[in-house]
């Protein structure tokens, strides 16, 4: 009996290993087409001195510095060289961006069988920093895996795509080769406002070509956006984002500015508690288009900013390294210069009042070295003054010699991040496929501004005829 | 008697929700309740208004959608309040609100909950 139980268990296991291996080989997406990316200048040409920090892993004997022959060694670039210095690959009308550190150049992986789940991806390039959780030093962190669809939360598994010009579309074209199967992979995107310009939507789109002679794809024709288990959209009854599962088809704004505790944030949100900020979508076979901005964050903000125009805060660096994420403690409540509020003082950068939501503006240190923040009660749109507490001067300025204290933008507000899905298959049949069954397609994602239905931020139109204020529940328990 | 209690209690947890509502209320699934707003009228002109009161979920669907006439004097303030009943999923709501004058309320606004739990996947 013991014997037959192992036996089946074997069995077993060579179904998992064969359907595994049969996953792997289902590949259809080969590369990222670059052939339109122009890359950004290498680090010692645009500043010849500077030198990459202990976050900047470059993996031994990958990388020659072309001027001076110098070698990556040690997990460094002792030249200062980086293949993909800036963090930016220049697309039309956009930009892929990165941060140098573990997410690196040219920003964008495609992961055929992931290395435990055999999911497929696309997602940022780099290493997982997750991987080595007995590391001591952070630089430890990077150089032992490459970045995998399943890896941990907040890994930076996101590809950073930005559109620089509204109305003008942003086209990434990956290559294909037909192998007679379909298959799904998930997207793991973030894209950035860089118009300049507020925007109250975009479109995303599946299809063939670039530029002008970009064409979306016909229903039925082999692209297709679709649910986790493959599950298509219709262009002729789309699917709203409201009946998907989250992570399968949305459009959020960062959990810190917007949203209530949950399995993966243990704090909530800075400007609202309770609900989380998003882009409604409607997603169709070929196409998702937006159907507006969330009123949590429209009431308050307005549309969606751009990157160029952004609230400040003040950030308390929990763990001292600038480049984790920090605890937004307060807000410059008017216009905001974070060059200014970082090189003269916080209170110089801030035209305006430097206020907090939160319920004290000191962390708490734990006896483990981690600090818990002071949950915030957020904004109430009807009601400004309500729960909101100046900041004493003498504060504001003491943040001015305390590293831990840094007043930056609130970049998180040009961001959001896009789940979707999307099923490839049929290629061979493509108006890109050659005769050996190598095709290309393209998503697209373009910026909109509808000025019909477009709201204004609060206070910079004239003053509000009536003052609302609502007493309600703003949860309702599961 | 049995009345008075429930009277009584119904008092008591009116008190409880219009106090806890500003640091942040909650209700259960299904629950029914009531959503107050005190609307001021900061125009020189007194105005018959329709206060429009729309709920939203966590994914932005419109959980709440409430509407009811008021005659606010300039200057002044005015109290209105609207049953409401919780959709039967758990989810953070959002109230948005909007006063239009010279506007009624068309009488077919629903003004109680649009349960709809299609939206309760999440």
């Amino acid at each position: 009996m013991k014997n037959r139980m192992r036996l089946t268990n074997i069995i077993w296991a060579l179904v998992v290993l064969l359907t595994t291996a049969g996953m792997s080989q289902a590949a259809v997406i080969t590369s990222w087409d670059m052939t339109d990316v122009t890359p950004m200048a290498p680090t010692n040409v645009t500043n010849p001195g500077l030198i990459f920090d202990a976050y900047n892993y470059i993996e031994p004997g990958s990388l020659i510095d072309p001027n001076t022959g110098a070698v990556a060694t040690g997990g460094f670039m002792p030249s200062g060289y980086a293949k993909y210095a800036g963090g930016v690959n220049y697309l039309t009308n956009g930009a892929m961006t990165w941060k140098e550190r573990d997410t690196q150049g040219p920003g964008l992986s495609i992961v055929v069988g992931d290395d435990i789940t055999g999911d497929n991806c696309i997602m940022s390039a780099g290493w997982n920093p997750d991987s080595t959780p007995e590391a001591t030093q952070m630089s430890d962190w990077w150089g032992v895996d490459l970045k995998q669809c399943s890896d941990p939360f907040q890994s930076s598994k996101r590809f950073k795509v930005v559109s620089y010009n509204l109305d003008k579309s942003v086209d990434l074209t990956f290559n294909v080769t037909d192998n007679g199967s379909e298959d799904v992979y998930r997207i793991l995107q973030k894209y950035g406002n860089q118009t300049g310009q507020r925007v109250s939507g975009y479109t995303q789109q599946l299809g063939f070509g670039s530029g002008a002679s970009f064409v979306e794809a016909a229903p039925g024709q082999g692209l297709a956006y679709t649910l986790k288990r493959g599950t298509k959209f219709s262009n002729d009854n789309p699917t709203p984002s409201t009946v998907a599962n989250q992570g399968e088809l949305d459009s959020l704004v960062a959990h810190g500015l917007f949203g209530a505790p949950d399995k993966h944030h243990t704090t909530s949100g800075y400007f609202n508690p309770y609900v989380r900020a998003n882009f409604g979508l409607l997603a169709g076979e070929t196409h998702i288009n937006t159907t507006g901005m969330h009123p949590v964050h429209t009431d308050l903000f307005g549309e969606w900013m751009p990157s160029n125009n952004l609230k400040g805060a003040i950030y308390f660096d929990m763990d001292g390294i600038i480049y984790t994420d920090n605890a937004l403690m307060g807000h410059c409540d008017g216009a905001f210069n974070e060059e200014v509020a970082q090189t003269v003082s916080a209170a110089e950068g801030c035209q305006g009042e430097w206020v907090t939501y939160r319920e004290s503006l000191v962390p708490i240190l734990n006896g483990d070295g981690t600090y818990t923040i002071p949950p915030s009660h957020g904004a109430d749109p009807s009601d400004p003054a309500y729960v909101r507490t100046v900041i004493p001067a003498d504060v504001v300025a003491s943040w001015d010699t305390n590293p831990l204290w840094i007043p930056a933008d609130i970049d998180d507000f040009a961001n959001v991040n896009i789940n979707a899905y999307i099923a490839i298959g049929n290629a061979g049949a493509w108006p890109t496929a050659d005769a050996n069954g190598n095709a290309s397609f393209t998503m697209r994602i373009t910026p909109t501004f509808d000025a019909a239905t477009a709201t204004t931020e609060p206070g910079t139109a004239a003053p509000a005829d009536f003052i609302v204020f609502i007493e309600a529940p703003t949860t309702v328990l599961p | 008697m049995r009345t008075m209690k429930l009277i009584m209690m119904m008092l008591l947890f009116a008190c409880i929700s219009v106090t806890l509502a500003h640091a942040g209320s909650s209700v259960q699934k299904g629950q029914s309740t009531t959503i107050n707003a005190t609307v001021k009228n900061t125009t020189r002109s007194s105005a018959l208004v329709a206060v429009k009161i729309t709920g939203y979920d966590d994914s932005g669907s419109v959980i709440g959608h409430l509407c009811q006439n008021t005659y606010i004097k300039a200057g002044r303030t005015a109290n209105v309040s609207f049953p409401w009943q919780a959709p039967n999923y758990g989810t953070g709501v959002y109230w948005a609100s909007k006063v239009e004058a010279g506007v009624s309320c068309p009488s077919s606004v629903d003004e109680h909950d649009d349960d709809d739990d299609d939206h309760h996947h999440r």
